[in-house]
């Protein structure tokens, strides 16, 4: 195996990990939002508004057969569809369930043989049909990145190639960021089934290689070490750089391939990656044979001291859960989903939570930064640091002065919006903010051409 | 149920909080060894030459900030970082104008006229001593022998600079020098440029606080000692020592203070190592063939004129190479 080059990004203080406590409270919500927008294209709804729902029942589906299908979490009923804010802070049509305190599950169709025993043509179909939603922003959905030449998870002309065989399956099990650490407590607290979920995904994905990797120094009991070598999967330790764990550069640090971007396609060069979390999520669909409809999300309130990780069903506002948890703090100042470098400030608390959320931080007035917008003192700071090797101090100027295509030029698109540019910046300037603004007016420039 | 106000902004949600003024103060911190051994060795009239030199580059910067009708920005420090490097550069015996006309310089026509700090082509502090050398030699020239406070006895092996008396007497004039005056500083020169440990003292906090990379730096240092010995290897009896070049005069202070100055050097790592070079090549050039006595400030002004061109020299984008495995 060709070793990577060193990645570059910030070192993070491992002493400051501190694995989130879980809660085991059960969450019986009053209402569930799901939008029906996905980044492979809109959901269509199966179920008229007032129409009744059970638990597990499916509720909308891509006509392309792309995007993973929404079930139910619960029983209730079909209240509306209307535009609703989904987690990254847009308006988009949204199923809204009204929860019922019933327990009428939706009658699945009995599945008696045990997973090991299926063909991959019959587990990838079965992946697909689990609905995982997956916080990672990955080119293609779980059940197309893993599926194997000759079998694609549903017949479509839309989906991508897949006629490359699976060379290596990454297994991520770092966090995707700072302050976030829901894949190394599950590798922890789940280890009895972390065997199990990985060999899952080698006899679906057929994959040649597996690697799971870890942090450097990460603890691993005896036994996981043992079962892991009996299944062939090696261990790869990583450095504790953020963003090390982003799809792109993970895979080049453990398989020394390079990911075309900005496609960011790595099934293109036969590589998977698949988080310990989706991993887990997915054996259970399969193992119990119902869709995946809860989902682990890390809960950090620093200023009362809350570090929580807890299964939520998916839909679930954010309000409600910190009201049922109790956790709502009155002196909120700012709502950000996916993670502090990452995540999506919101202007709600109505915000439902999508299996594309593994974190919801509040932060308070004191915690709260705000971007100065001074022009670039040239420090360079942003370049030392970035993971992709770009620019940003040129990016930034070039979409704050909007010349576009000079940005274009400078690999605007291969930018991953990962902001430790914005992060390390001394004159605060907005640099996430800016790259964004550029990427869309370029967008819309080539759509306005065609 | 009444639900707390929101703020909402592009990502990150997080700062490292290293600010403009956290640069500038660890830049002043760092120059704070020299100062000290500034005060050492030519007492209080340095120490006035700092604070003269200091103050009008603020007054200047604050004149300018109030003509132009922009938020005064002392406040980041910078003009108080340009100030007191120009000051550095300068003798003690200089008359007090000096300090205020070359800080005038430096402040309006070598940055805020270019749209001030990270936008000015060329090291703004570079800039006023360049004015101040070529309008004012003589009065510039005028340099005493140190007298050192304490401890130690005035060196007593040169009357000039030692780069001067390289230019006027050859290889015959510096080589009785011992390289303990070096280090210490005991020599005459200006206020902060001549003493070794206390600028490798401050260019060690600044890599340290990772204010600056090693890569100018090291580059300018290791070009300059190599291109000295390898012309002493050549002809030992006209060329100095690599050594020598890099402790007498400013190669020390310029390769931590004047060189990575933000916005007149190349920020990607290629381009900083063709800078250091670069500077160190140009001021060999210019202290052994040029008219200059020492070369480091000119080389360094006419590296930063090729500074865009050294920044095309990118680091990889990641990604770019659309291989099929």
């Amino acid at each position: 195996m060709k070793n990577g080059t060193k990645p570059k990004g910030i070192p993070v203080d491992s002493a400051s990990i501190s694995l989130p406590k879980p809660v085991g409270a059960e969450i019986r919500p009053k209402r569930l939002v799901f939008s029906l927008e996905t980044s492979w294209g809109k959901l269509r709804s199966l179920v008229k508004p007032g129409g009744d729902v059970s638990q597990g029942q499916l509720l909308a589906v891509d006509d392309k057969g792309v995007a993973p299908p929404l079930f139910a979490p619960c029983a209730g009923k079909l209240s509306g569809i209307r535009p609703w804010v989904n987690f990254s802070g847009n308006e988009a049509p949204a199923i809204i369930l009204q929860c019922s305190s019933q327990t009428n599950s939706a009658q699945m169709p009995k599945e008696t043989r045990p997973w090991k025993e299926m063909d991959s043509h019959t587990l990838i179909r079965k992946v697909q049909k689990s609905g995982i939603k997956e916080p990672d922003p990955y080119r293609w959905p779980l059940a197309w990145r893993l599926a194997q030449p000759g079998t694609p998870p549903s017949e479509t002309t839309d989906g991508p190639d897949i006629s490359h065989p699976i060379d290596y399956l990454v297994i991520n099990a770092l966090d995707r960021q700072p302050g976030i650490s829901i894949r190394e407590s599950i590798l922890s607290s789940k280890e009895s089934e972390i065997g199990d979920s990985i060999s899952l995904l080698q006899q679906v994905s057929g994959a040649k290689n597996t690697v799971l990797a870890i942090r450097k120094g990460q603890p691993i009991s005896h036994s996981l070490q043992t079962e892991l070598a009996n299944r062939a999967i090696k261990i790869k330790e990583c450095p504790f750089i953020y963003p090390l764990a982003s799809e792109p550069l993970i895979v080049r640090f453990v398989t020394g391939r390079e990911v075309p971007m900005p496609e960011g396609d790595s099934r293109a060069v036969g590589v998977t990656v698949v988080d310990v979390v989706t991993a887990l999520r997915l054996y259970k669909s399969i193992r119990d044979n119902v869709p995946a409809t809860s989902t682990l999300v890390q809960l950090s309130i620093p200023s009362s001291n809350v570090d929580y990780q807890v299964w939520v069903p998916e839909g679930i506002l954010v309000g409600e859960l910190l009201d049922h948890l109790q956790l709502m703090p009155s002196d909120a100042a700012k709502l950000v989903m996916g993670g502090s470098f990452q995540g999506f400030a919101q202007h709600t608390f109505e915000v439902p939570i999508s299996g594309q959320v593994d974190s919801i931080l509040v932060q308070t007035l004191s915690e709260v930064f705000t971007y100065e917008n001074n022009p670039c003192i040239s420090c360079g700071y942003c370049v030392k640091v970035c993971p992709m090797g770009l620019l940003p101090n040129e990016l930034s100027r070039y979409c704050e002065y909007e010349n576009f295509e000079a940005a274009e030029k400078a690999f605007i698109f291969h930018c991953i919006e990962c902001g430790i540019c914005a992060y390390v910046c001394p004159a605060k300037r907005p640099m996430v903010h800016l790259i964004r603004f550029g990427k869309r007016e370029i967008l819309r420039m080539r759509e306005a051409a065609q | 149920m009444k639900r707390p106000q929101l703020y909402v902004s592009a990502p990150p949600h997080l700062h490292s909080g290293v600010r403009v003024n956290s640069i500038m103060r660890d830049f002043i911190v760092a120059l704070l060894p020299a100062v000290l051994a500034g005060w050492f060795y030519f007492g209080w009239s340095a120490l006035l030459i700092l604070i003269i030199s200091t103050a009008s580059a603020m007054a200047t910067k604050l004149l300018w900030d109030k003509l132009v009708g922009r938020p005064v920005g002392l406040k980041d420090g910078s003009a108080i970082f340009t100030g007191l490097v120009l000051g550095l550069m300068l003798s003690n015996q200089v008359p007090w104008w000096i300090p205020v006309v070359g800080c005038l310089v430096a402040i309006v026509a070598g940055k805020e006229l270019f749209g001030g700090l990270g936008n000015h082509p060329f090291n703004s502090s570079l800039v006023g001593w360049a004015f101040l050398a070529i309008s004012y030699k003589d009065i510039l020239e005028n340099y005493p022998t140190p007298e050192p406070k304490f401890l130690l006895e005035a060196g007593e092996y040169l009357v000039d600079p030692a780069i001067y008396a390289f230019k006027d007497g050859g290889v015959d004039a510096i080589i009785d020098v011992p390289w303990k005056d070096f280090i210490l500083g005991n020599v005459p020169g200006e206020i902060g440029t001549i003493c070794v440990i206390a600028i490798l003292l401050g260019g060690a906090y600044l890599l340290y606080r990772r204010v600056i990379t090693w890569h100018i730096p090291v580059s300018f240092i290791a070009t300059v000692w190599i291109f000295g010995y390898v012309t002493s290897l050549i002809d030992p009896e006209t060329y100095a020592s690599g050594t020598f070049h890099v402790l007498a005069g400013w190669t020390l202070f310029a390769a931590f203070f004047l060189a990575p100055e933000f916005g007149t050097a190349p920020v990607t790592v290629g381009g900083k190592i063709g800078y250091g070079i670069g500077c160190g090549l140009l001021t060999m050039i210019i202290r052994i063939w040029g008219t200059y006595n020492e070369g480091v400030p000119f080389a360094i002004l006419l590296m930063n004129s090729v500074t865009p061109l050294l920044d095309k020299i990118r680091p990889r984008v990641v990604g770019r190479v659309k291989e099929i495995a």
